[in-house]
Order: structure tokens, then sequence, then C-alpha cells
């Protein structure tokens, strides 16, 4: 049985989704004809908006508009808040972190090129933001305040209702990507007062291609990314979207948010039994602080194995991880965890992450600590890579 | 921008797939290892953990200077493995001098499942660049050649003649490709161009790119140019310049109107003579006056626009 240990980039769709799902996949559902099959695809299909409200305890007269993408998201809000507020010269700059993931990085990069300023908060040593510094970098000129609330590599929790009593204080916007804490942490927007929000399906063992964008009730006006039809998304993005995988995006989070009371405690005891496991191999180290980490992620660095040789040797015995270190992945713009931690600069490429979701079971576990520890045997038996020699 | 830039960019190669899983020639050479062999040892260490790639080099060479057995540990991308076993084939039984000519495309060509495609994906290609310049230094440093290289990132360790031959191998350039081809650049973007962060090394990749490029357009002028010397102390280089420009100017046209064409095939100086090879393409394959009057034609106008003992063999 192939051991998935990557929900942190994707999940497989659990079958009590898919049975969710069965009855609309592959219909063309039109809700302008009042059929009888329509009308229960309307009926399935308003539920499941339900459950996504609900899964962000989110207000009625919020929105949340779907879309392909917690990244579509990310887009749609940067280019929404130039368009309308920094082209306009009302606001002139964004303030990111030094943790900010490639989408963002991006968007803000081309931003930054067209006259915006763009602020990096820096990181503390335990990998959440500074706030005592975000204080200093608000004015009333910041057009928008862009934050992961988990780190998507290391799982760290940022200390979101600190982040949203600074911001509050100058009214500045606040966009949260919560595409790594949906299903891990509770989330309640009624209590912390974000102005966007955004999460998806991909790593709540959903379906793919969907996720949601939370907008608040009093937040600032933002631009479509697909222009169309009022009826549709409010207008927001015009277009037509897979009933289904609403239905299963609305099943998915039902259950993520249900996990947090219980299970979630099985997956820590479950993830702290790995970390420990791999902690007494040699030359490992933990690289995020337990208290503030998701209870699914554990990060390692290992002494003189680069992540995509270790990768591989797990892939052979269908076990999947996942690293942010290799080149492939290309996303060297944002701090490292090595630099954070203060370790060893040489192990930058040697950072590999597991992340366990409701289905890993203890057999899981036990598997991959054996697989981990052989292949970081076999990588060694090389010979020692560290050595310099003349 | 194509369709390769919508496809996933992952290995997809049995060859390397099985090399990854059973690596040969990786590992270490110890002196009494070596000395079993009758042979001397020699180490080097390529590139540095920290640029993410890393490459140590075991060379056990014996007195006639011929490498007998070479051991890699590789450090860096999971395909790295399958290169640093073929870089250990390719050099064992070889001087240093004979390393030194190996190209990178033997390393690549030996990697492919499918002769037509290329091994590795193309967000992958800098390993076997990465590791015939490993091969490189490794020769130089046994060799004890001054080594007057210069580092121009100092993360991933990349030096400025590297980097020129890349541009060269590859045909790059942009500045993205050639950090794809080298990743100097790809960690420590200061070296990246002027402004880019703290001035560590004496290069910028931006220059580096842009005089390279110019050489290489400079060559190919020079290469173009007629020689002024005489024909007889031309070299072969100039001399196929020189027919080529009398062919086109005398000879092509008239091949052309009767719907035929020639090429030169090669060029030998034979004492005091040249010998012309030729090869005709289009109706003047296989006419019967090619051997015969075409062909005196063709001697004819050569030797009296270029120089007497000029020969032109058909074949």
């Amino acid at each position: 049985m192939a051991i998935y240990l990557n929900s942190n980039i994707i999940t497989n769709t659990s079958n009590s989704v898919q049975e969710a799902m069965e009855p609309f996949l592959y219909k063309g559902i039109d809700f302008n004809i009042t059929s009888k099959e329509n009308q229960k695809a309307l009926k399935a299909y308003k539920d499941a908006i339900d459950k996504i409200y609900r899964s962000v305890n989110a207000k009625d007269e919020d929105t949340i508009i779907l879309n392909s993408s917690a990244n579509e998201s990310t887009s749609a809000i940067f280019l929404s808040i130039y368009l309308k507020y920094i082209l306009t010269g009302r606001k002139n700059s964004i303030i990111i972190s030094h943790r900010a993931s490639e989408d963002e990085l991006k968007v803000a990069k081309f931003l930054e090129s067209q006259g915006c300023r763009v602020h990096t908060i820096p990181i503390t040593a335990d990998g959440t933001i500074d706030v005592s510094l975000l204080k200093e970098y608000l004015t009333n000129k910041t057009a928008l305040v862009s934050l992961a609330l988990v780190d998507e590599e290391s799982g760290v929790i940022q200390p979101i209702e600190e982040i949203c009593q600074t911001c509050a204080l100058l009214e500045v916007p606040l966009y949260i990507n919560a595409k790594d804490a949906i299903g891990r942490i509770p989330l309640d927007i009624q209590r912390d007062k974000v102005s966007f929000l955004s999460f998806c399906s991909d790593n709540i063992e959903g379906p793919k291609d969907i996720a949601a964008l939370y907008i608040a009730s009093d937040a600032i006006e933002i631009m479509p990314t697909v222009f169309g039809s009022d009826t549709e998304q409010a207008g927001l993005r015009a277009s037509i979207k897979d009933v289904a995988k609403v239905i299963g995006f609305g099943k998915a989070l039902e259950e993520a948010t249900d996990a947090l009371d219980f299970e979630i405690e099985d997956i820590r005891e479950l993830r702290d039994e790995l970390e420990e496991a791999l902690l007494k191999i040699d030359g490992s180290y933990s690289l995020a602080p337990w208290a503030i980490r998701v209870p699914t992620v554990s990060i390692f660095a290992f002494e003189g194995i680069h992540a995509s040789m270790l990768l591989d040797k797990l892939a052979k015995k269908d076990i999947s991880a996942y690293s942010f270190a290799i080149f492939n992945n290309k996303n060297f713009e944002r701090v490292s965890l090595i630099d954070i931690a203060s370790l060893d600069s040489s192990l930058k490429h040697s950072i590999i992450g597991f992340s366990l979701s409701i289905n890993t079971t203890r057999e899981d576990i036990e598997e991959t600590i054996k697989a981990v520890t052989q292949a970081v045997e076999e990588i060694r038996e090389y010979g020692d890579i560290c050595k310099e020699i003349k | 921008m194509s369709k390769i830039s919508v496809i996933p960019q992952v290995r997809d190669n049995f060859k390397i797939d099985s090399l990854v899983n059973r690596p040969q020639n990786i590992g270490t050479i110890n002196e009494e290892e070596a000395k079993k062999l009758d042979a001397k040892l020699h180490t080097f260490s390529y590139g540095s953990c920290q640029g993410g790639l890393k490459l140590n080099i075991y060379w056990a060479v014996n007195n006639e200077d011929r490498v007998v057995d070479c051991k890699i540990i590789p450090y860096g991308e999971s395909e790295l493995v399958a290169v640093a076993s073929i870089a250990g084939l390719v050099t064992k039984n070889k001087t240093p001098q004979e390393i030194l000519n190996l190209k990178e495309k033997g390393i690549e060509y030996f990697l492919r499942e499918n002769p037509n495609n290329s091994a590795l994906p193309d967000s992958l290609k800098f390993l076997t660049n990465i590791t015939i310049d490993a091969l490189y230094k490794c020769a130089n440093s046994y060799l004890k050649e001054v080594d007057n290289d210069e580092i121009v990132d100092i993360s991933t360790g990349t030096t400025k003649n590297f980097i020129k031959d890349s541009i060269k191998r590859f045909n790059i350039t942009t500045l993205k490709e050639l950090i794809k081809y080298t990743r100097a650049g790809a960690y420590d973007k200061s070296c990246q161009y002027e402004g880019a962060g703290e001035k560590r090394s004496n290069y910028y990749l931006d220059d580096l790119l842009k005089e390279t490029l110019n050489e290489i357009e400079q060559e190919k002028k020079g290469n173009t140019t007629l020689s002024d010397k005489p024909f007889k102390q031309m070299e072969t280089k100039e001399k196929r310049i020189a027919i080529e420009a009398v062919i086109d100017k005398h000879i092509r046209h008239m091949l052309i109107m009767d719907g035929g064409d020639m090429e030169i095939l090669d060029i030998k100086t034979n004492g005091e003579n040249t010998d012309i090879y030729i090869r005709y393409l289009g109706a003047c394959n296989g006419c019967a006056s090619a051997s015969t009057g075409t062909l005196f034609a063709i001697e004819g106008i050569l030797k009296q626009k270029l120089d007497g003992d000029i020969r032109v063999v058909p074949l």
C-alpha cells in the first residue's frame, strides 16, 4: 500500500467525498431548468455552500467565491488592490513576509516593477513574523498585508489574533492564505477579523482544482477575475463550476473540520512518534518548534543527504514525502528554514518534510521510520560527502 | 514557450532509473586500495553542499598516467547518481589529457534511452554539464596546471571559464537559461547583474553573457571574411572560405540553371596539390558530363581564380 505523507502538497480524494460526488459526476446540470434531477442537484449544491461557509464560521453577509486554487485567489487580490488603490494613488505599499510563497512573491515582484512599494517583514527565530515590526511598517498608505496563516513548508502557525488587531488599528486590509491551516487548526473568521481568506480543496482529501476565496462584508471592493454575469459568483468570477466538485469540496471541508475535535489528536500522536524516531538518526535536526506547529507536519534536515536523493529512495518504497529545497521547485527567494533556525548552511538542500493526514495509520508510520532510516544509511554508504578533500 | 513548457519536467528514463537504483563507480578509494592496483591516489572536491551540488572524486592513477579506477561520491539531485556512475565509467583507462578532451555530450548520450530524445529533462540538463566541468577541474588539478579560472558565484563555486563554455555549448542567449544550465546565481542573486546585491566577485553573469555573445558573433564574422594571404599559405579553414566564394560567384549559377548543385565535402593538402572533394546534387548527380565537361569547367575556373595546383575529385 502506498503511503502518503505529503498532504501539504496534495492528497487523494477520500472515499466518502467520492461517494458524495458520485450522483452528480459527468452530468450537465443547468439550474435554470427545473427538472427533478437538477433540483436535487441544487439542493446538494446549496448544502455544500452552507458547509463551506460553516467551515470558517463565515456570516451570511460575507461572500465566498469559488475558484480553481489558492494561487488564483492571491493573484486576484493583489492585482485588484493594485488596480483599484495603488494605480489611482490612494495607497502606495503592500506588506508580505520573508517566508512568502512563490505565487505571492511573483505577483509582489510584478507590483514592485509597476512602482508599488513592497515591504517584507522579517521572521523571528521560531518562524513566526515579528508583530512589533509589523506595527512599524504599517502606515495609513498601506494597501494590503498578505500572510500565510500556516507556513507551507514548516507548518508554523502565525499569531493571527495579534496580526488582526494590529491591522485593525489602521484599518489595513488583511489577506490570509489559509491553504495549509484548514483542517489542521480551527478557523473562526468572526473572532479573527480578516478581509480576505483563501483555502483550497487539494490538501483536505477533496477534489482537485477547486478553492474558495472569502471576502468579508466590510472589506474593500475588489475587481472580478473573470468578467461576466452578476448572477454567478457575485459577478467576481463568472464561470461555470463543476457541481460535483463543489459538492465534494463541501463534504471534504465538513469532514476536515469535524476531525479537528478528535482525530487530529491521534494524528499529533503519530506525528510525534515519527519525529522522535527520526531524530534518533545521526545528524538529524527538527527545523520548527513543536509548540507552534500544526499537528500534521514534521520537518527535518539530515546531514549530508540531499533531499532529492532521499525522496527518490522513499518513492521506490511507495512513500511520498515533500521537499521545497530541490532545484525543480525553484523557490530560493524566501529565507531558508536553515537560516531561521541558524544551523549550518550546508544543510540547506537537505530539508525534507512529512505531513500526515486523517488516513495515516500507525503501520504507515512504522514503515516510514524503517524506510527513512534505511535510506539515510544507504546514501551515507556512498561516502562522507561533507569531508573536504584536496 | 512551447509544448515543452506545459509538460511536467521530471525524469522519465529507464536507464537513469536503473542506475539510480544500482549505482556504479560510487564510493571512495583509500590509499591501500590504490596501492593494490599499483597506483597513486588522487582526490578532488568539486562544488559545495551549500550550493546544492557536490562531487568528491577519487582517482587511482598508475605510473603510465592512466586512471585505473575512479569512484565518485555525489551530493545533489538523485539523477546525479546516474550521471556520476557514467562519469566514472568514461574516465576509466584514460589519461588526464584524454579526459580534458571529453565532451558533455559523451556522458549525455550514454544515458539516453532513445537516441533521438535527450536523457534528462530540461530542468536537469545542468547535471551533465557540471559533472564534465568537475572532471576537467580534477584532471587539471592532477596535471598541476595553474588554474587561472576565477570564481563568479561563491555559493555554488561556478567559475568564469565554465560559464563561458556553457554559453557556447548550449547556445545560451538569456540570463534565465544561463542560470538553468549552470546554476550560477540560482541561490545567490548578487552575482546576476550589477545592483542585485552585495558585490562578492569581480564578474557579473549579465556582463559575462554579453561578452561571450559578442565573442561568438565576432568569431562568426571572422569566419566568413576572405583572407588576404596567397592561396598556398592559407589554412584549410581559410581555403574553404576562398573556394566557396569562387564557387558562389562563378560556378553555382551555371549548375543551378540545369537543375543541379554541388557541395564541398573535404579539402586536403597533398604536398604541392590541394585536393577538393565534392559531391554533385540534384540533376548533376548521375549526369554524363558531370565527370567530364562540367568537372573540367569547375576545375578550370578554380585553377584560374585561385591556384594552378588545385585538383577536384567528385565522389
